[in-house]
Order: C-alpha cells, then sequence, then structure tokens
C-alpha cells in the first residue's frame, strides 16, 4: 500500500501543481459601510490589506464607530425598495404585510450581520448594498444601517465573538434552524415589538409562525422564507401503472384508501419495475434488475426522512439524554422494509450505479433518481424544485422526464408531518436599538430584490401565487404542458415537523457522523436487525453525549 | 503531532509573509477537494482570514497544517452549505487544467466525494495519520478508513496501469 500511495503522492502533487496561480490578496472582511460617506474599499496590496484586516478586526471586535449625524433629507420620508433588480427576478413580489413604518430614528447605527445563513455570495452582496444604500438614503433622519457580511464558515464563531463581547449586531439574517443553534436564549422575543408595531401576521401561515416561537424564548423571528416537505412523483410513471395523481391536500384519500405511508409503500412497490417490465408485486419480479424503483428518499439524512412521519428528537429535554422517538423508530424500520423486503424503495448499491450511468451523466449530474427518471417518487424540498427542471450549473433542459407533480406527504398515526427548512431574521438581545433594528428588519424582508437575490419561496401568502407565477414560468418551455400544484407546498407548510430536524445535538460533529454511519448502514446492508441497529444508534449517541465514544478500530 | 494541538507562537512570521509563501500550494490542494481552483482561492482566501483572526498562529510548519486542515474544513462545509440553498456544483469534472495534466486520476477522483478527495490529501498528500485526520474532520477513524478504501479500491487500477 507504501508504495501505490506514494504514486498516488506523486499523481496528486502533479495534479495540484498544475491548477492556475492566480494571484491572491488577502481577503478583507465586508463591512464597508463603517461610515456613510467612506469610499468604496477596493483591492488593495496585500501589505496594506494586512493592516485592514486587522484594523477592521479591531473595529469589529471592539469600537463602535460614532453615531453619524443625520444628513439632510432630500430623500423619501419612508423606505422604497430599490428599483434596479439584483438578479433577474423570476417573479414579481408586491409590498404587503411587512411595509414598515416611518422609522424612529435616534442617531444611532443598525448593524446588520449577514453570513449565518444564506446571504454571502456576490450577486446577494450587491443586492443587500443596493438596498442599505436606499434604504439610508430613503430614512436619512433615521438609524444608519450597516452591513456586516462574514463567510458562512467563519459566520458562527464571529457573531458569537460579538455577542460575547458586548459588541452584538442589531439583525441577524437571513438564517434558518441550523444556523441558530448555539445562541439560545440570546434573541429577542418579538412578541412585543410586533404588538406594539401593529405588524399584522395575517399574512402567514400560523404554523409557520409559530414554528419560530421557542419555547422559553418567545417568537425569536418571524418567517422570511420557507422550504416545505412534499411529494416529487413522475405522472408518467403512475399513468403506466394505473395509478392515479396523488392527493394534494392533507386529509384527502388515495383511490380510496387513506393516504398513510403504509399505502405509498403498497403503490411504490407497483412502481418498482425490473428490466422485463414486472412490477415487484408480480410473479418473477427480479430485484436483481430493478430498472426504476418507487420511491426514493431524496436527499434526506436519518432525522430528516424521520421527521416525515413525525417532529422529534434525538436528545430529551434536558439537552443530554439519547433517546428514540417511537415515530423515527417506526420510520426507519419502514424504509429499511421497503428497500430490503419488498423493493418499494431504492437502496445504496442503485443509488450508486446511477451515480455512474449515462456516461457519468448520471445522478451526480441530475441531482436526484427522480430527476433522472429512474424513481417514481422522492421525498423533496422547495429548494429542490429548480433542479428538477435543469441539469447541471449551465442550465441545459432535463428530459429524461416530461410529466411529473407534486403531492402531500403520507400520515403515520394519523397526522401529517412535513420537515421544514425555513429561514428568519433575529434580533440579538445585546441590540441596542431593538426598535429601530425591528423597523429595518421589516424593510428587509420587505425588499423583494433581496427576496429574489436570497432566492427563497416567500414565507408571505399573498406572495405566494407570484413566485409559483415565475416557476411556471421558468418550468413551461422545459416541461410542455406540465401543470405543477404548488398549493401543495402551501398544504405541507400547515404541517411542519416539530422540532425541526435540524434541531440541537450535543457534540453535534461526532453524533450526525454516528447518525449518518447508522442510516448509511441501513442503506446498504440487508438482513439487519433494525432493532438492534437503532438500539446501538442510542447507545453510541449517549456516548457521544456524555464524551466517552469510542469510534471502532482501524479496520486493517 | 495532532493537528489540533495549540502551536508554539515562536518563530512566527507576519501574516503578509505567511500568505505568501503558503497561498499557492494551498490553493493546489483546495483544487484536489473541490474540482475548481476559482472556488479553491476562494476557500484558500477564507482560511488566510480566520488565521488572521487568529494571528500569530505558530512556525511555518503549524501554520501550513492549521491552513489545510481549515481549508479542507471549509471545502466540506462549503458543499453543505451549497446543497442545502440547491446550488451545488455536482459536475466536478469539468476542469482543464486537471484534465490536461492526468484526466484518468482526475476522472476517478471526480467519482469520489468531497470527503474522501480531502481526507485523501490530508492523509496521502500532506501525511497526516488517520487518526489525526479523523480528529480534524470530526469523524470517527473506522468511518475515515473506509472512504480511504474505498478509494484506494477505486484509484488502484490506474495507479497500477501506469507502473
Amino acid at each position: 500500500m507504501e508504495e501505490l500511495d506514494a504514486r498516488l503522492k506523486e499523481r496528486l502533487l502533479a495534479l495540484a501543481d498544475a491548477a492556475p496561480r492566480v494571484p491572491g490578496e488577502l481577503p478583507i472582511r465586508e463591512s464597508t459601510d463603517i461610515r456613510r460617506h467612506a469610499p468604496t474599499r477596493t483591492a488593495l496590496p496585500v501589505g496594506a490589506a494586512v493592516v485592514a484586516v486587522v484594523v477592521l478586526a479591531l473595529v469589529v471586535m471592539q469600537l463602535r464607530p460614532a453615531p453619524v449625524p443625520a444628513s439632510s433629507p432630500s430623500s423619501p420620508a419612508s423606505y422604497t425598495p430599490s428599483e434596479t433588480p439584483s438578479a433577474e427576478p423570476s417573479s414579481t413580489i408586491a409590498e404587503s404585510t411587512l411595509t414598515p413604518h416611518p422609522c424612529s430614528g435616534n442617531g444611532r447605527d443598525l448593524r446588520w450581520f449577514v453570513g449565518l445563513g444564506t446571504g454571502a455570495q456576490p450577486a446577494q452582496i450587491e443586492a443587500e448594498k443596493r438596498f442599505v444604500a436606499n434604504y439610508n438614503a430613503a430614512n436619512a433622519d433615521c438609524n444608519l444601517l450597516m452591513r456586516e457580511t462574514v463567510p458562512n464558515a467563519n459566520a458562527y464563531d464571529v457573531l458569537k465573538t460579538e455577542i460575547a463581547a458586548g459588541n452584538a449586531p442589531d439583525i441577524v439574517g437571513p438564517v434558518g434552524t441550523k444556523g441558530l443553534i448555539g445562541f439560545d436564549g440570546l434573541m429577542v422575543d418579538m412578541a412585543p415589538l410586533v404588538s406594539a408595531h401593529h405588524t399584522n401576521l395575517g399574512d402567514f401561515e400560523p404554523a409557520v409562525v409559530d414554528y419560530f416561537k421557542h419555547a422559553g424564548e418567545g417568537q425569536i423571528g418571524l418567517p422570511y422564507d420557507i422550504y416545505p416537505g412534499y411529494l416529487f412523483y413522475n405522472k408518467d410513471m403512475f399513468a403506466k401503472a394505473g395509478l392515479a395523481p396523488l392527493p394534494t391536500k392533507v386529509g384527502d384519500q388515495y383511490q380510496g384508501r387513506a393516504w398513510t405511508w403504509d399505502e405509498l409503500a403498497a403503490i411504490a412497490q407497483q412502481l418498482t419495475v425490473d428490466s422485463n417490465g414486472k412490477n415487484a408485486t408480480q410473479p418473477g419480479f427480479d430485484p436483481q434488475r430493478i430498472a426504476q424503483f418507487g420511491f426514493d428518499n431524496g436527499y434526506a439524512d436519518a432525522r430528516r426522512f424521520a421527521s416525515a412521519f413525525g417532529g422529534g428528537s434525538l436528545v430529551a429535554s434536558d439537552n443530554h439524554t439519547a433517546q428514540i422517538p417511537p415515530a423515527w423508530d417506526h420510520a426507519w424500520n419502514w424504509y429499511y422494509h421497503a428497500m430490503w423486503t419488498s423493493h418499494a424503495a431504492a437502496d445504496a448499491a442503485f443509488t450508486k450505479s446511477a451515480l455512474t450511468n449515462g456516461g457519468g451523466a448520471g445522478l451526480g449530474t441530475y441531482g436526484s433518481l427522480a430527476a433522472l427518471g429512474e424513481a417514481a417518487m422522492e421525498t423533496s424540498w422547495a429548494w429542490e424544485i429548480p433542479n428538477y427542471g435543469t441539469v447541471g450549473q449551465d442550465g441545459t433542459p432535463n428530459t429524461r422526464i416530461k410529466n411529473w407533480d407534486i403531492g402531500v406527504l403520507p400520515s403515520y398515526n394519523g397526522a401529517t408531518s412535513s420537515p421544514l427548512d425555513a429561514d428568519t431574521f433575529v434580533i440579538p438581545k445585546g441590540s441596542k436599538v431593538p426598535d429601530q433594528a425591528y423597523e429595518a428588519m421589516l424593510a428587509i424582508m420587505a425588499d423583494p430584490n433581496l427576496m429574489t437575490a436570497f432566492g427563497g419561496e416567500p414565507a408571505r401568502l399573498s406572495d405566494q401565487a407570484a413566485y409559483y407565477a415565475g416557476m411556471d414560468a421558468t418550468m413551461a418551455p422545459i416541461f410542455p404542458g406540465n401543470h405543477v400544484t404548488w398549493s401543495v407546498i402551501d398544504e405541507m407548510a400547515k404541517h411542519p415537523a416539530v422540532p425541526s430536524q435540524e434541531g440541537y445535538l450535543p457534540n453535534a460533529a461526532m453524533s450526525q457522523s454516528i447518525i449518518d454511519a447508522f442510516f448509511t448502514r441501513l442503506q446498504n446492508n440487508s438482513g439487519l436487525n433494525v432493532e438492534a441497529e437503532i438500539a446501538k444508534l442510542k447507545k453510541d449517541l449517549q456516548a457521544a453525549y456524555d464524551g466517552t465514544y469510542e469510534p471502532l478500530p482501524l479496520t486493517p | 503531532m495532532p493537528i489540533s494541538r495549540e502551536a508554539s507562537h515562536v518563530q512566527s512570521e507576519s501574516l503578509d509573509a505567511a500568505f505568501r509563501r503558503h497561498q499557492p500550494w494551498l490553493v493546489g490542494r483546495l483544487a484536489l477537494v473541490v474540482g475548481d481552483h476559482e472556488e479553491a482561492r476562494d476557500l484558500a482566501q477564507q482560511a488566510f482570514l480566520k488565521a488572521a483572526e487568529r494571528w500569530p498562529i505558530g512556525g511555518p510548519d503549524e501554520v501550513a497544517r492549521w491552513l489545510a486542515v481549515v481549508g479542507v474544513r471549509l471545502a466540506i462545509s462549503e458543499q453543505r452549505r451549497r446543497r442545502r440553498w440547491g446550488f451545488l456544483a455536482v459536475e466536478e469534472t469539468d476542469a482543464l487544467w486537471a484534465l490536461e495534466t492526468d484526466p484518468d486520476l482526475w476522472r476517478a477522483l471526480s467519482g469520489l466525494d468531497r470527503k474522501t478527495r480531502a481526507a485523501l490529501v490530508l492523509t496521502v498528500v500532506e501525511g497526516y495519520s488517520q487518526d489525526e485526520v479523523a480528529q480534524a474532520l470530526g469523524v470517527p477513524r473506522g468511518t475515515l478508513a473506509s472512504w480511504l478504501s474505498r478509494a484506494r479500491t477505486k484509484l488502484r487500477p490506474i495507479l497500477e496501469e501506469r507502473a
């Protein structure tokens, strides 16, 4: 093996040396709005950049810029969204519920921290800059809004440090559940602000508003964008199998029966077809030559998939004791049976083979088995939708599927649960101007150009029709004549899995690794005792929570 | 020495000098992991930004170790984030510089996921032990070993072919 590694090292080094050498510059953290009239910062020579990094670090970590006197109010008194779109808009989103009140400035500056979630891409930064410039121009007698963009990989450490140092920003976001882990108890309860500012929450799905209501912390944010889970399905495969379209409303029956996960398994078996055209319910079906699976779990990891059976957590409310929610135990057993007994669901071997089929343009390019036309159904999320239409990064239309739609997730034990990804904005308790921060936050949330730049599906109900019209316009040339029932996404948003599938885990990296290993083992191995595997998962997680987990010895 | 060990501050050089010394090779290593030299350059810059916040880190060896580990961690985090936001660069095999240099090896590497390529770079190229890399990447050693084992199985025919 040493000889092999030596050869590999030699060739890897040759490859690394061949990577184009573009002269680099030390990076400067985006914090360009420290002074209203500061010149635009451009690239500096390396030496100067080093000094700039140190100075900026000091400024951000310790010093707060002095209040900037209001300039003459030559612009409108209330905020007006930018008229120049930051990116090609897919839809027109109307101003509505969150239109801010005229600001009540007191001369303090407002700092908007971007990077904990999305927001640090170049096009997004441009949109943020334009918004800030317009906001400050339109509110010249109010608080100066400053944008502070930190690369996502650094954002947690930087924000944590700023809060600990008493230098908290005033607005943080967009940020999702995962990004907020570690900031428990540090964010303002917005309920009093909602009330004081008469913010109309009627334009949101109540369940999504409640999604950001955390026990012991209150309403830590308002919904900004949402990505509920649902079922993608291939209508052509359903028609060929003689199956009806999937239900589009929670509570509707499917072909005269309750729409449950067991029902899904039954039709998935009919949709799993071997290379001879026999489905998995027919005599002579060859499980070694499956050409199309009835179901795939898409991108879902163990927690995300199980949350479609019911919200839960692998750690108890004491934040230390490992637990397995009963619905998750059932979900993993269901999935294992579907993979290895009924052949209703794709296993890892099939997924791996799909990675390389089509001359390398397989799963790796199409993103999912359903997009590749090799699975009839898959669990999916709203952020996945654009990927069904195009292939790779160059926007090549997907020709592997033609007619498709989305349906609601089935129920388990009479309840429907949609693992939800959603983003919000939060106001740290350390903000010295929470009222003004709230006003500016409403303006940020109401800006259509920012929403377009962030690429999210708007949480505001009144904006969704326009958003879906934009999606239809994008999809129509690729899938002519195909109609997508977008209302399914709204329907799913009414049933979010709570707690979130991305919730807190002690010793998070190690715990997640244990969970991934567990799920990978299920996907790769037939003949397992699933209950024993789940018991081992719980035991290993407890050890990880306790800090005593010993990884397996190195395999020779 | 464990990768995560706090480095000595003795004999540290300026950030400017460290940047000039380490940036070129770091971009090359990260390009192996991410398959795109522009992204590799961005990741290297992020790594230096983190370094600037902690400077001084130590002597050149400590700085190199620190940058390599932080760089590949950033590369893996970036992929997770891109997937989360639906714009993951799923086709990572269009790096002309790599295809022109060693097409067989590059195509084989492209069939490995980013974490496995990161593990290969840290162990085979940088020479860290599996224990060190497992600790640095936050995975059990057995998991890391299985990644490397699969990678070697996949790469072996290409390496033996030219031997």
